[in-house]
């Protein structure tokens, strides 16, 4: 890893901590893909919910910032997140379920395998059929 | 002082006045691909700049501008032909510059004895002779200002070289802010750019997405792969980087970012 890049990188992670989330907390919909995807590296736990709620109101954010949230979301790691996560694994946005596949795949456990295997199976676009069957590949 | 700072004074002065009043990018949403008119219109030849850049065929490339080029002051002409000269030139300066900064092994032979600046100048001349004879063409003055960026090599050039390219992108925006391949070439000059000269890869990010929800091209999803990557959202710059693969499957570039970026990803989990 290049030098540039580690200190990027913990860029990044001391503004994650540094970041208040304000927009993310109050359920602001102007809220920008860089704070979202910033929660994934915080240790704040009270931001889950806060993403939570954010895929739970999905009509209100714009592409990005929902992709942000998966993310973050996956980055968090939390298994209670699948649940949340799969709720848009039928979204219309072909980026947002690519990217729906790629955080179950990560976070894992039986739930998202099932989520994963029918999106392997169903899902209209063949980027995203094959980002969810890599999951069951690795195994 | 001497006459040498001034230029360079009055360049840096031009160039911070440019990116100080583009603030257009919300004007221009549901933007347009310039290029499908010209691809729409020309012949078999003419489409063969853009087959040839899919697959960075420069070998390709080049035979279908000197056919084009033979044919300029013959019967057989076509009214766009300097038009797409200049924007084969621009192609012919991409497959160049990725080549020698990325694969330099693997230039392909017909380039190896190519100076980027030359062709740079060949392809602005084409652009100027067009831009003469169409001066509300927005597009051409995109082409001249991607163009001239190429010329950028270093601080020098880029305060000389920076602030002509801007201008010309600028007059492309003024002409038509919903020239998709406009708002592109801002995009590029706002991510490459420091950010003393008008560099702002936030913003850059949110204009590459702007562009791509319109233009379906794989130089598009790449730059967007690209600004992702530099912000460290690597999942996201992933997605982008399969996209471009997807529309361009044989492109050397968006196989070798596609490669690089996943031993990145690789390395860091």
């Amino acid at each position: 890893m290049s030098v540039r890049r580690v200190l990027v990188s913990l860029m990044l992670v001391s503004a994650a901590g540094c970041q208040s989330f304000e927009k993310l907390r109050s359920g602001d919909a102007t809220v920008g893909e860089e704070e979202v995807h910033a929660a994934g590296r915080s240790s704040d736990a009270a931001l889950t919910e806060d993403l939570h709620h954010l895929l739970a109101h999905r009509e209100s954010y714009s592409t990005e910032v929902v992709v942000a949230a998966i993310q973050a979301l996956a980055d968090r790691g939390d298994p209670a997140s699948v649940g949340h996560i799969a709720l848009i694994s039928e979204d219309s946005s072909e980026e947002v379920r690519w990217h729906v596949a790629v955080a179950l795949a990560k976070i894992g456990g039986d739930q998202a395998r099932q989520v994963l295997s029918v999106m392997a199976k169903t899902d209209p676009s063949e980027m995203v059929r094959e980002e969810a069957a890599l999951f069951e590949a690795a195994r | 002082m001497s006459p040498g700072f001034l230029r360079i004074l009055s360049g840096c002065l031009v160039l911070i006045s440019a990116v100080a009043g583009h603030g257009r990018e919300a004007e221009a949403e549901g933007l347009h691909d310039s290029l499908k008119s010209v691809e729409a219109a020309t012949d078999q030849t003419g489409l063969q700049v853009f087959t040839t850049f899919a697959t960075y065929d420069a070998d390709g490339l080049l035979k279908s501008l000197a056919e084009i080029e033979s044919r300029l002051e013959t019967e057989d002409a076509q009214p766009l032909d300097r038009y797409l000269l200049a924007q084969g030139y621009v192609h012919l300066l991409i497959i160049h510059k990725f080549y020698d900064r990325s694969l330099p092994a693997e230039m392909p032979g017909v380039l190896k004895e190519l100076k980027r600046d030359a062709l740079s100048e060949k392809g602005q001349q084409f652009a100027r002779d067009f831009a003469a004879a169409h001066p509300d063409h927005s597009d051409i003055h995109r082409v001249l200002g991607e163009l001239i960026s190429f010329q950028i090599q270093g601080m020098v050039a880029g305060m000389t070289k920076g602030p002509l390219a801007r201008e010309a992108v600028d007059r492309a925006l003024e002409l038509d802010p919903k020239n998709g391949w406009a708002v592109f070439s801002a995009a590029r000059m706002h991510f490459h750019n420091p950010p003393f000269a008008g560099g702002d890869k936030d913003l850059a990010l949110k204009e590459f997405r702007q562009v791509a929800e319109s233009l379906d091209r794989f130089r598009v999803q790449l730059y967007l792969a690209r600004a992702y990557e530099s912000r460290e959202m690597l999942s996201q710059a992933r997605f982008w980087a399969k996209k471009s693969l997807r529309t361009a499957p044989d492109n050397p570039e968006a196989k070798f970012f596609f490669e690089q970026l996943n031993a990145r990803i690789k390395e860091g989990s």
